[in-house]
């Protein structure tokens, strides 16, 4: 029996087990379609989106094909899209502004559940009181702590309803890095003093999760949903953004790939543990060698519209088996009104950490 | 002799009848009245120097009281009465959300600053700035918005007493003069504010000035037992159109 006849495990693979057939043969426009998918994600099903801001992307993309995801605090009538996006409206399933880490997301779901209270909640800026949980929401802040209760409590009712009502909540999973209160552990979406509130040494440390604590975090915010909405499914990805800074001392390239390489472990070991959890790949779909840096931005680090497209076409394609997508449009005279402006502005997506960058030297 | 273009829709029936029973004593006043239904105004088009419309039932609404239904340049002053512009309107808008100042309910908590732009946003979108910046498009003449009535307190809504005792209605009438302000820089205008002897509260109409109000247009019929709490009489029209000529200019 000569080698080529002889068994082995990787004989009958299909091709797209191979990296030859699967990654060098293809082209970018096929690379997308890759992930075979746990559940069905229709227009009639009821979606909640959070995570880090490339999940703004994700969401903006299925709502406009018509995919149903909750927005149970929609902004004022009267407002423009780019004032709607200041002030926090639209951009995810409630106002919580990017939730980058897992642990912010189980600590936001106990919260609205009665199970933990964050401590240092309130940020203050001159006169201004911020919600430390939720810091760029109100860009110019409130007149008092008391208004800022107020608000929050209002939001973590809308937070539990999103929870009950999601019949698949999308997580993106942004940063594995997070800046914490060294008491209590309270995790906040920005290091203090940033957007506002003041960076205090010995209360404030830099936490940089690992993929069991990532993992676990994902785990207590899925039995907690579960306790409430049996039947919600969770759908995790991991943002094929960079990040913008790390605290870690660290080069931010290996910081950013460890991070990455957390986060990615993570939401696979939690898919691989349960049979409502799925991991879809639009970390891979975006950073995958045949596109080399055609989805990112000449800053390296942003992903393109045309990478945030890819993904969702990619995700349309895998878990809803009638989504075709669309014919391309010829190519329109660029509109130049003010509206279209407008909407362009809008087009952009609200990033925290971006607030990071002005602290570059 | 000044001449005056009051544009505007159903509420231009109470400055109608106002302007009949006062009219002898200002005769340095000339008044033009073009009324329509609001939302026919979208019709209404800058042509060259003029408003002109581009449909047969506006031509028609705009024709009933003069020769030819053609807003021109030349007026002293241009009057834009109602159009959606009213606290009612604006509040009834935002009347899921409420700014931190104002008192706790169910509403969504937004802050001062997100609840004006919201306030100013929809101001700025409604028939009447509209209609302003198509009249501003032909002249540089003064424009004076007066808004539409606050709702009669002969209403049975409880939401108006309640507004009134926790303090909210004053500061939602406060909110809808800093949008305004902030509005009539952005256009050139200013707003004429209803006058405070017409006024139970910064929200409601006392209902003497509602009694037996003009329809300005009969096409619309009304169910039984409807009652008309929107719009005011010529007692009401005859005093906005003093306060309107007591202004500067005029």
């Amino acid at each position: 029996m000569t080698q080529s006849q002889a068994r082995n495990p990787y004989k009958n693979l299909p091709p797209e087990a191979f990296w030859r057939t699967a990654v060098t043969g293809r082209s970018v426009e096929t690379i997308g379609i890759i992930h075979q998918p746990k559940f069905h994600i229709g227009q009639e099903t009821t979606l909640a989106m959070a995570g880090s801001c490339f999940a703004q992307r994700l969401l903006r993309h299925l709502r406009t094909r018509g995919f149903q995801v909750l927005d149970l605090e929609p902004p004022p009538p009267g407002l423009t899209p780019e004032e709607e996006m200041r002030f926090g409206f639209g951009l995810y399933s409630a106002r919580h502004g990017n939730i980058y880490t897992a642990r912010q997301l189980r600590q936001l779901a106990e919260e609205a559940f009665g199970l933990f209270t964050p401590a240092n909640a309130i940020w203050q800026k001159a006169d201004r009181f911020f919600d430390a949980l939720r810091p760029t929401i109100e860009p110019n802040g409130l007149a008092s702590a008391a208004a800022v209760k107020d608000q929050r409590r209002f939001h973590l009712r809308k937070v539990r309803d999103v929870i009950t009502q999601a019949q698949v909540f999308v997580f993106t999973l942004g940063l594995t890095e997070a800046w914490t209160d060294v008491r209590t552990g309270t995790v906040y979406p920005t290091a203090p003093g940033v957007a506002c509130g003041e960076y205090d040494p010995a209360r404030h440390r830099c936490v940089n999760f690992t993929a069991q604590q990532v993992r676990d975090d994902l785990a207590a915010f899925l039995a907690l949903a579960k306790t409430h909405n049996p039947s919600m499914k969770l759908l995790l990805t991991v943002t094929p953004q960079w990040p913008v800074a790390t605290a870690t001392g660290k080069h931010v390239l290996v910081a950013a790939n460890y991070s990455k390489a957390v986060l990615r472990a993570a939401a696979g070991q939690l898919q691989s543990e349960h049979r409502d959890v799925d991991y879809f790949p639009s970390y891979e779909i975006a950073t995958n060698p045949v596109a080399g840096n055609l989805y990112f931005q000449p800053n390296l680090r942003t992903v393109t519209d045309a990478g945030a497209v890819a993904a969702i076409d990619a995700f349309l394609i895998a878990y809803n088996a009638e989504w075709q997508i669309p014919v391309t449009p010829e190519p329109q005279p660029a509109d130049t009104t003010p509206q279209a402006d407008a909407i362009r502005t809008a087009e952009d997506v609200a990033c925290d950490d971006e607030l990071l960058e002005t602290y570059a030297p | 002799m000044k001449r005056l273009c009051v544009i505007g829709d159903s509420h231009t029936a109470a400055l109608r009848q106002g302007w009949q029973a006062i009219k002898r004593e200002l005769t340095e006043i000339n008044i033009t009245f073009f009324s329509a239904h609001r939302t026919r105004f979208v019709d209404l088009a800058v042509c060259g120097d003029r408003l002109v419309p581009q449909s047969e039932e506006l031509s028609q609404l705009l024709g009933r009281t003069n020769s030819e239904p053609v807003i021109r340049a030349d007026y002293d002053r241009y009057v834009l009465c109602g159009l959606d512009y009213s606290i009612l309107w604006a509040m009834g808008s935002l009347m899921s959300f409420r700014s931190e100042d104002q008192a706790l309910d169910n509403r969504a908590p937004i802050s001062q600053e997100c609840y004006l732009l919201a306030m100013a946003g929809l101001l700025r979108g409604s028939i009447n700035l509209q209609v302003a910046r198509k009249v501003r498009a032909i002249a540089d003449r003064p424009i004076t918005i007066i808004p539409a009535p606050c709702i009669s307190d002969a209403t049975e809504l409880k939401l108006y007493p309640r507004l009134e005792k926790t303090g909210d209605a004053q500061k939602i009438a406060d909110y809808f003069a800093a949008a305004s302000d902030i509005l009539c820089r952005e256009i050139d205008a200013e707003v004429l504010w209803q006058p405070a002897e017409t006024l139970r509260d910064p929200l409601r109409t006392l209902a003497i000035f509602g009694k037996d109000a003009p329809r300005e247009f009969t096409d619309a019929p009304k169910p039984d037992g409807w009652k008309d709490h929107m719009h005011m009489n010529g007692e009401y029209g005859a005093l906005v159109l003093r306060a309107l000529i007591a202004t500067p200019g005029l």
